[in-house]
């Protein structure tokens, strides 16, 4: 079986599962009325079509309409997720932009990356909740169009794992490579360009996936504050004060955003495959971090 | 003299004609309105007097900002970021206690929307009857219409408890009574099917108490318009120029509410119909009729709004005169009788809105 | 005008600290256009620090280096060094050809003319069929040659070379081996070779310099009076034996102080 088919397979075989636990729970919260089998602990979630709806009726509630008279929710939800998917995108691309710079920096200045670094992990601290309303407070001073506020929300979620990977991908060459350049008598772009840059490569990828997925929630939540009706954020909140009559709606938007994220996750898997030989691709981040790579908190101290 | 006549006359048509150039050429005044949620038929009107031009008529651009969570619109407008903001009467009260300076130009709805709703087995008819029960709120000072109703019937509840927003607990029965928007939440259990006939839940199965009810009356003042002090001297004719807009907005929406529930899902494209429907009828219902005239504050509501807010500690102290102003909504209403309209809907009625399952 | 002259070199490490290292001490050595010069051991014995005082990857801390008349950093700028590692270090996402082009690349060499250079020092190391290849698909003695093509690609005056047979097997050295002193003899390249191996230095080397650790300093130098042109039966020569003998008594001297 061809590794594709069998990516494939697993994926449809995760899915089933957990399929299967969800209606396997409901099922038996069902059955006993709300507790754990043969005690009186009551389950953590409850298990009645409001809290929890067949998987079934969530797949149903996509092709049926929105809305009286209105379109299929799958197409009303696909259509937010392409105007949030604008925003997200060129969250991840500004995100990726400002990461690699930072990558390049640190590496170039052990004073800058000494000062910032602090900074950079502390801004991960922030939660993205708070950030968001005062970047549109401040976009809105500046008369900056709302999508681009809500791409700069995304970019700052975006950023992150981009910045440490590239560092880590920038410092990956071996010592004798970097003498091997010095002794070429190589300038310090050359380096970059030849060397660090193409030896990042394999690290940025892992990033970018991580960046893919973190871009998609950064423009969810920033459209809340910036107050964005056509994206994902508005569905979800609408359909989350809908939830005590229609849970399966709010289901079905988590469904899409996660799909939405699954596909953009896929686009960067694709560049990828273009740009790195399977010899260098690196499977996860994990094994980005390496036996003989630094882990995170190394290179963040 | 003739061709003096004819000399004037071309004249003057230049001068029209230069004058309605001009007056095209003329930009319209840019006015943010910040609302306290997203696009729902809670704010249908403002979404009307845009959608019908009437703001453009008016010599205003009208850009409506959504709420959100972290948002607080007297703040947003004592900040500048809008002119107009709307806001609930005390929640702007306690932000002026900070000095936020805001003054209220429009009391748009004329009643509470805030109802506790019960099921009716429970037996829950009038405030006495939460004693001993288990009594949800939703807090962040949404609460002080219940808690003034509970002193002023003396009722030891069993447990006060935070309520999310939404309807879970109640349809859950962890909680015996439950605060909700008339316009929302409540509508909201009507939407969701009733597990043993596989029906809506009907208006039968539960019971409401209703805050304006003059039997409780603790009823406090929601959404109305407010700009700051400062805007309101300065700006008189604008002032005046963006009610008799939202005014007209209004009156559209109550004599065309199907045309409004359109605008407003238009603007909220997840929306559900038969939601919308039922929310604009019940925002109609909390605007009309308003015996002043739409938008023109009634002394005593105002009264009864500050007597619960002090004794429920909610502010410090009795705001200053000048909190409010009539003085605006009451010119714009003038100017809209003159236009020939109805700006106190003695004629209307609340019609029956079916609900579909989910809101759909 | 010496290839290279040595004067009183000396290198401390963290001077000053109580991890104060002295690496290498009173160095005296001249070396002349197209020597080769082995440099022999004990392991920190210092021979690596001298190879990078020599190639300006670190700084002397006392004496004076000259490279055909110059600073190391100014031979370094001006493009003198060839260098070779123990470990090719190749870069992986380029091709054999695109390895042996990246110091032309670097030097500013237009395309063509580089392509044509590469191609001819891929000649040189008899890996010009591999030139598409990546450096995965090569053996270790495979991209051993690839890194002395590269290293020779700019026609540097002195190749600087660190144990870069240390990886290989006894076979593959003995033929990388003969390799190198073939190249040498076409190009006429001064080579200063640090090594491990007795028999490879003797069999290389125009002098085997003998250093001792602790402090690292040159204490014999051994003249190899080996004949010309070298080939695999230079090794079964008496003479070769003799002058093994020789390098490996200044060695257990040194071991033994």
């Amino acid at each position: 079986m061809s590794p594709n088919a069998r990516r494939i397979l697993s994926f449809l075989g995760i899915l089933a599962v957990l399929v299967v636990m969800w209606e396997g729970y409901k099922w038996m919260g069902t059955a006993t009325g709300g507790v754990w089998p043969g005690t009186g602990i009551g389950l953590p979630v409850r298990t009645n079509e409001r809290s929890m709806p067949h998987t079934w009726d969530i797949v149903i509630a996509l092709l049926r309409p929105a809305r009286r008279g209105g379109e299929m929710l799958l197409l009303v939800l696909l259509r937010a997720a392409l105007f949030t998917w604008r925003s997200a995108l060129l969250g991840f691309l500004l995100g990726s932009a400002v990461g690699f710079g930072l990558g390049v920096l640190f590496v170039r200045s052990a004073l800058a990356e000494r000062g910032l670094m602090p900074h950079v992990v502390a801004s991960q601290t922030v939660p993205i909740l708070a950030i968001a309303p005062i970047l549109v407070v401040w976009a809105g001073r500046l008369n900056v169009t709302r999508w681009l506020v809500v791409a700069v929300v995304s970019a700052y979620l975006a950023f992150f794992p981009v910045a440490i990977n590239t560092l880590r991908g920038l410092r990956s060459p071996d010592a004798s490579a970097s003498e091997l350049m010095r002794s070429y008598a190589a300038t310090p772009n050359q380096v970059l360009w030849k060397l660090q840059v193409p030896a990042a490569l394999p690290y940025l990828f892992p990033a970018l996936k991580i960046a893919a997925t973190a871009s998609i929630i950064g423009a969810i939540v920033g459209e809340l504050p910036a107050s964005m009706p056509d994206g994902l954020g508005r569905a979800i909140l609408n359909f989350a004060a809908a939830f005590s009559a229609a849970p399966e709606k709010l289901f079905a938007s988590i469904l899409v955003a996660s799909l939405v994220g699954i596909g953009f996750v896929g686009i960067v898997v694709l560049a990828e495959r273009l740009l790195i030989p399977p010899s260098r691709r690196l499977e996860d981040i994990s094994e980005a971090a390496g036996p003989r790579g630094r882990n995170l908190k190394e290179v963040v101290a | 003299m003739r061709r003096l006549g004819a000399l004037t006359a071309t004249l003057a048509v230049l001068v029209l004609i230069t004058g309605a150039c001009a007056a095209e050429d003329d930009e319209l005044t840019p006015i943010n309105l910040q609302l306290q949620w997203v696009a729902q038929a809670q704010f249908a009107g403002y979404y009307a007097a845009v959608d019908q031009g009437f703001y453009a008529d008016e010599g205003l651009d009208v850009t409506i900002l959504e709420g959100a969570v972290e948002i607080v619109p007297q703040q947003v407008v004592a900040t500048g970021g809008a002119e107009f903001g709307l806001a609930w009467v005390p929640k702007a009260l306690v932000s002026n206690e900070e000095e936020a300076g805001l003054v209220n130009v429009g009391q748009v709805f004329q009643r509470s929307g805030t109802l506790m709703v019960s099921w009716a087995d429970s037996g829950i008819t009038s405030p006495s009857d939460w004693e001993g029960k288990i009594v949800g709120n939703w807090g962040f000072g949404n609460e002080y219409e219940l808690t003034a109703a509970i002193e002023k019937f003396g009722v030891n509840v069993g447990e006060l408890v935070a309520q999310s927003f939404d309807m879970e607990a109640l349809l859950n029965r962890e909680i015996d009574a439950a605060e909700a928007m008339i316009y929302n939440e409540y509508a909201q259990v009507l939407e969701a099917t009733n597990p043993d006939t596989g029906e809506l839940y009907q208006p039968s199965d539960l019971t409401v108490i209703d805050f304006n009810d003059p039997s409780i009356a603790t009823a406090m003042l929601q959404d109305a318009i407010w700009v700051t002090e400062a805007y309101a001297e300065d700006n008189p004719d604008i002032v005046e120029a963006f009610l008799r807009a939202s005014f007209r907005g209004w009156i559209h929406c109550r004599d065309n509410p199907d045309s409004c529930v359109d605008i407003v899902l238009a603007a909220g494209p997840t929306l559900g119909r038969s939601h919308q429907t039922w929310q604009m009828n019940e925002i109609n219902g909390l605007i009309w009729p308003s015996p002043h005239g739409i938008g023109v504050m009634d002394a005593a509501l105002w009264q009864q709004t500050v007597d619960v807010a002090t004794s429920q500690g909610v502010i410090q102290g009795v705001p200053p005169a000048g909190s409010y102003r009539t003085d605006f909504a009451q010119n714009a209403v003038d100017a809209l009788e003159d236009d020939g309209l109805d700006t106190v809907g003695n004629s209307w009625r609340r019609v029956t809105v079916e609900l579909n399952p989910g809101g759909e | 005008m010496s290839a290279l002259s040595l004067r009183g070199v000396e290198k401390v490490f963290n001077p000053g600290s109580d991890q104060e290292v002295r690496a290498v001490h009173g160095i005296d050595l001249q070396v002349e256009k197209g020597e080769f010069i082995s440099v022999i051991g004990p392991s920190g014995c210092g021979k690596s620090t001298l190879l990078r005082l020599i190639g300006d990857l670190t700084p002397p801390s006392a004496g004076t280096v000259s490279v055909n008349g110059k600073t190391p950093a100014k031979a370094r700028l001006d493009r003198d060094y060839g260098m070779v590692f123990q470990s090719a270090t190749l870069l992986e996402w380029r091709r054999v050809q695109a390895n042996v082009e990246l110091p032309l690349e670097i030097m500013g060499m237009d395309a063509a003319e580089r392509s044509r250079q590469a191609a001819a020092m891929l000649e040189l190391v008899q890996l010009d069929r591999f030139a598409n290849h990546y450096p995965w698909q090569l053996s270790g003695g495979m991209q051993q040659r690839v890194a002395i093509a590269r290293a020779l690609a700019f026609k540097p005056s002195i190749l600087l070379m660190d144990e870069p047979f240390g990886a290989l097997d006894e076979m593959t050295r003995e033929r990388m081996q003969s390799e190198l002193l073939r190249i040498r003899a076409e190009t006429g390249t001064t080579v200063v070779f640090v090594t491990h191996s007795i028999p490879e230095a003797v069999f290389l080397s125009t002098r085997v310099v003998i250093m001792s650790s602790r402090p690292g300093t040159i204490t014999q130098v051994v003249d190899i009076d080996l004949p010309e042109p070298r080939s695999d039966e230079t090794r079964e020569e008496q003479r070769f034996f003799e002058l093994l003998t020789g390098v490996r008594e200044g060695l257990r001297a040194v071991e033994g102080s």
